[in-house]
C-alpha cells in the first residue's frame, strides 16, 4: 500500500475483526489473510504484526495456543471474551472514523 | 510444500545464534519464518532468506519484553478495583478489614507490628519462591520472566515503610489504613502470579516438557 501510516491506527482492529471471523489465526495467516482480503493492497509486514499480536495479548484480548503442525510449534492466537466485546466497539470506531473521513474529503460520498 | 525437520532445526539453531534463548519466543518466530519460507516462489537458499530477515528476529524480543511490562501492572490494578466492585470479590476485603480488626482489639503492639511485617514480608517471598525455585518454569519461557516485574507496586508498602514510620505512629487510624491497602495489594499481587504462572504452564506445557 502507498501509505502504511493511513492503516496503522486500524491495524488492531483489522487483526481483531479477522480473529472474531475465523476464531483462530497464527501471524503469518494474518498476514496472507490481509493480503488476499485486500486484493494486495495491504501488507502487514512481521515487523507491524507481531507488536501488535503482543499488545492485543497484553491487553488480555486475544489468547494464545499451542499446537503442533507438520514439523513445528505453532501459536495460534484467538479472541477472548473481553476480545470480542472490543472488536465490537473497535468496528464501530472506525466506521464512525471512516464516515468523518469521508465527510471531510468528499462531502457528496456516503458509506451508507 | 512443508519444510524438513532438518531445516526446522536448521532455522532453530540459525535463532540460537542470534541471541534468541526463549523457547517460546524462538517458536513463534520459527514458525512464521516457515511459514514465509514454504509459500516463496521462488527457489532460494535457506539461509540467504534467513539472513533477509535478521533486523525482524533482533527487534522481536524487545518490542515484546515492553509490552508485558505495563500490562501486569494494569491487571494488578484491574484486580484491586474488582475487589471493591464486584460483589463476589468483596470477601478479600471484607476478610482483610476482619483481620486488622482482630488485631486491634485483641493483641499487643508487639504482636501487631510483628503480624504487620509478616504480612508485608511473607507475600513477596512467596512470590519469590513461586519465581526462582529449582523446577520453575522462567529459565526457557520468555512469558513467564517478566511475572517477577507484577509484584512492583506491592513492594511499594514494603519500601516506603522507613518514610512512613514517624506518621503511622502518630496516626494509628493512619496505619490501620496503611496496612489494609498493603495486604490489598500484597494479596491481589499474588493471586495475579499464580493465575498468570497457570496460564504460562497451560498454553506451553508443550514446549516445558520437550
Amino acid at each position: 500500500m502507498g501509505n502504511s501510516k493511513l492503516y496503522k491506527g486500524s491495524l488492531n482492529t483489522i487483526i481483531l475483526k479477522l480473529l472474531d471471523e475465523e476464531g483462530k489465526m497464527y501471524g503469518y495467516e494474518i498476514t496472507q489473510k490481509v493480503k488476499e482480503l485486500s486484493k494486495g493492497e495491504l501488507n502487514i509486514t512481521e515487523g507491524a504484526l507481531y507488536p501488535a499480536l503482543h499488545k492485543l495479548e497484553a491487553e488480555g484480548l486475544l489468547d494464545v495456543e499451542v499446537a503442533k503442525v507438520d514439523n513445528r510449534l505453532r501459536k495460534y492466537y484467538k479472541p477472548t471474551e473481553q476480545g470480542e466485546k472490543e472488536t465490537i466497539n473497535r468496528l464501530a470506531e472506525l466506521e464512525d472514523f471512516i464516515r468523518s473521513m469521508q465527510q471531510l474529503v468528499n462531502p457528496k460520498w456516503s458509506i451508507q | 510444500m512443508a519444510i524438513s525437520k532438518e531445516e526446522v532445526l536448521y532455522i532453530d539453531n540459525y535463532l540460537k545464534f542470534l541471541g534468541i534463548k526463549y523457547i517460546d519466543i524462538r517458536l513463534e518466530i520459527l514458525d512464521h519464518l516457515a511459514s514465509e519460507f514454504e509459500s516463496t516462489e521462488e527457489q532460494i537458499n535457506l539461509g540467504d532468506f534467513l539472513r533477509t530477515k535478521r533486523s525482524f528476529v533482533k527487534r522481536y524480543e524487545n518490542q515484546w519484553q515492553k509490552a508485558k511490562h505495563w500490562a501486569h501492572q494494569r491487571a494488578l490494578i484491574k484486580r484491586i478495583l474488582g475487589y471493591f466492585y464486584e460483589p463476589k470479590q468483596w470477601f478479600i476485603p471484607v476478610c482483610i478489614v476482619l483481620f486488622i480488626w482482630l488485631h486491634f482489639k485483641l493483641f499487643p503492639d508487639l504482636y501487631i507490628a510483628i503480624s504487620f511485617f509478616a504480612t508485608l514480608i511473607i507475600p513477596q517471598c512467596l512470590h519469590f519462591y513461586i519465581y526462582y525455585k529449582p523446577e520453575g518454569i522462567h529459565k526457557n519461557i520468555q512469558s513467564a520472566k517478566y511475572i517477577l516485574s507484577i509484584m512492583a507496586l506491592p513492594s511499594i508498602f514494603m519500601y516506603l515503610m522507613g518514610i512512613m514510620a514517624p506518621i503511622l505512629k502518630e496516626n494509628p487510624e493512619m496505619f490501620y489504613i496503611y496496612w489494609f491497602f498493603a495486604l490489598v495489594f500484597n494479596i491481589a499481587g499474588l493471586q495475579e502470579v499464580i493465575a498468570l504462572k497457570r496460564k504460562i504452564v497451560k498454553t506451553y506445557s508443550k514446549l516445558i516438557s520437550n
